[in-house]
């Protein structure tokens, strides 16, 4: 029984860490980080996702600001594509920034994938959405879950209530329990 | 069970516990709480501009996240002494180690010196609001119970709206900037100069301990809650807070970041509605007071369980702002006010001279384990660049799904019902 609730633990433990070890990198997930980062101001590393021209279009002046200056950001779900002017695997991702003075930024980011195929920068944003909507619009969101994964998160509540009850099981039985 | 002799209530002085004395002592156990709330959240909260003043970047800032999160861990041990020093000591301690922490904090001269001031705030804060429990289940007649839970755990939720009001006002914009901050903690110093002296040591922990027969008693080891008589209800009561705080904690940590990421919120808007639905939400620990001492504490906890189940994960997948605030105030009146029942779960089923060891194992073993594991799993799960669900809210609806429930099947079939229970005569029966 010890053994069997030790292996359901490791089990519960990598079904719900292992899928989160999966790359996917999604280029609407670079832009947002992106964003977050210019908006730390001094301490914010924006040039880890984007040139620093590409920055400055869209927060000038940026390090001098105080941390928290923009107050929206918010990303759309994007559109891959394969040729155009870029290599395969480019990304046009949608998004809007406010400024708490009131200041708004509506541009696509267009992005490119490194030459080993994996992770991604900004390489330049261009002016509105390109038909693209934002979720505040009616867009859609960046990522949903699938019918299957809803179904999984049901059956992990039988799973933890199946392991809960074969722990107190592994506790025994007192003649006289603990009660008020 | 091992020894003779009953434990009688202390007659010495049985006038001094009047409905005057009661209330004041809410008064400051509620004061505890609201500090503990408040500097539970105002870290996070002015934390970037920590690292602007103080130099550092967002990796040192995770690691300040971690260290301080340890400190809860670590409170596990200062709680549990409330059995061997008293209650009245226990809180007093900690209410000036809190304080003295606070004020390191505030002198803050780098990262280092902040982060082990705000580790040790957390030890003592942790250990605060496991005493203050216990301190009311002990001092407040059973049918008045449930309220005195529901007002003082209420307080916490308070506390962390405060930091919000006092950011409003514009406390990071006077001289002290971010320090303002923790010298607003140092507040707690007057009321243990007001408690210190009207403050009584529970009437049920002097009884014990004035019992000869309670000698044969261990009072010390932190084991004794795993006792063959406890260890299944310290279990039961433990996964059972462990599964209701993951989701709970999760729920907290990542609606901010829902709201305006996925919904298109601003960060004002987001902010007000949190501060707005955590005022009428914290209602939700009043009613669950009543709740309690009415139908019981099982009864009171599922219907807040099932409430949490449906309005946490409607919460998620609401995509207007408009829509947002109702729901959000019910998920708050549920999920955060259901934390009086399990306040009173990890402490209303022990004998009271092992009652502040098994809540400690409840909250800070169980409670801080799952306030740790689920903002991270979501985290994990809905992270926009590589998390196998890829929306945080998607994520969070999900982990509502797969946490709520277990909790009330654990409280269905292995959590003792403890509405009206008569301390003494369990304390009798212990001895007996």
């Amino acid at each position: 029984m010890r053994r069997l609730a030790t292996v359901a633990g490791l089990v519960a433990v990598a079904t719900l860490l292992l899928p989160a070890c999966a790359g996917t990198d999604r280029p609407e997930g670079i832009v947002e980080r992106w964003l977050t980062s210019l908006n730390q101001g001094a301490a914010g590393r924006p040039s880890r996702y984007a040139p620093d021209s590409v920055s400055q279009e869209v927060l000038p002046n940026w390090r001098n600001l105080d941390p928290g200056e923009l107050d929206v950001i918010e990303v759309g779900r994007g559109r891959t594509f394969v040729s155009l002017s870029f290599v395969e695997g480019a990304a046009r991702v949608p998004f809007r920034v406010v400024e708490a003075s009131g200041r708004e930024v509506r541009a696509t980011a267009l992005l490119q994938r490194g030459p080993d195929g994996t992770g991604a920068t900004i390489v330049r944003i261009e002016p509105g959405t390109a038909g693209l909507l934002l979720p505040s619009e009616g867009g859609p969101p960046i990522e949903s879950a699938t019918p299957a994964m809803w179904l999984a998160a049901a059956g992990a509540a039988l799973f933890f209530a199946l392991l809960s009850a074969a722990l107190m099981a592994l506790v025994s039985r007192h003649r006289r329990p603990a009660t008020a | 069970m091992r020894g003779a002799g009953r434990v009688e209530p202390v007659v010495s002085e049985p006038d001094l516990r009047t409905a005057r004395y009661r209330r004041r002592l809410l008064v400051l156990l509620s004061s505890a709480t609201f500090f503990e709330g408040y500097d539970n959240f105002v870290l996070s909260f002015v934390l970037a501009l920590v690292l602007v003043d103080l130099g550092g970047t967002e990796a040192e800032a995770g690691w300040i996240r971690a260290v301080v999160g340890l400190g809860a861990v670590l409170a596990f041990a200062l709680s549990a002494q409330a059995d061997r020093i008293g209650r009245k000591r226990l809180l007093l301690i900690t209410i000036v180690g809190y304080t003295a922490s606070g004020a390191l904090t505030a002198l803050s001269p780098n990262l280092t010196w902040l982060a082990a001031a705000q580790f040790c705030a957390q030890v003592f804060l942790g250990a605060e609001w496991a005493v203050a429990v216990t301190i009311v289940v002990e001092e407040f007649p059973a049918r008045e119970r449930g309220r005195a839970l529901g007002i003082v755990t209420s307080m916490n939720t308070l506390g962390g709206i405060f930091v919000g009001i006092l950011a409003f006002v514009g406390l990071q914009n006077t001289p002290l900037t971010w320090r303002g901050f923790f010298v607003v903690g140092l507040i707690p110093l007057i009321l243990v100069a007001m408690g210190r002296r009207s403050m009584l040591e529970t009437e049920r922990y002097q009884a014990v301990r004035a019992d000869p027969a309670s000698e044969a008693l261990d009072h010390t080891s932190l084991w004794e809650a795993w006792r063959p008589e406890y260890r299944r209800t310290v279990l039961a009561v433990g996964l059972l807070t462990f599964f209701r705080h993951a989701a709970v904690a999760a729920a907290a940590f990542w609606w901010a970041y829902y709201a305006q990421a996925e919904v298109g919120m601003s960060v004002s808007l987001s902010g007000l509605y949190l501060a707005a639905a955590g005022v009428l939400g914290a209602v939700g620990f009043l009613v669950a007071g009543r709740l309690m001492d009415r139908f019981g504490r099982r009864p009171a906890f599922i219907a807040y369980m099932l409430g949490a189940l449906v309005f946490g994960t409607w919460l998620f997948q609401i995509r207007t702002a408009a829509l947002m605030l109702p729901v959000l105030c019910l998920a708050i009146f549920f999920g955060l006010g259901s934390v009086a029942m399990t306040s009173a779960f990890s402490t209303e089923p022990f004998p009271t001279y092992v009652r502040s060891r098994a809540a400690a194992w409840c909250r800070n073993a169980f409670e801080v384990g799952g306030g740790i594991v689920g903002p991270l799993v979501v985290g994990l799960l809905g992270d926009h660049v590589t998390g196998p669900i890829g929306s945080i809210g998607d994520a969070m609806s999900l982990t509502s799904i797969a946490l709520f429930p277990v909790t009330i099947f654990l409280c269905v079939r292995y959590v003792p019902e403890t509405r009206g229970g008569d301390l003494a005569a369990l304390d009798r029966a212990v001895v007996a």
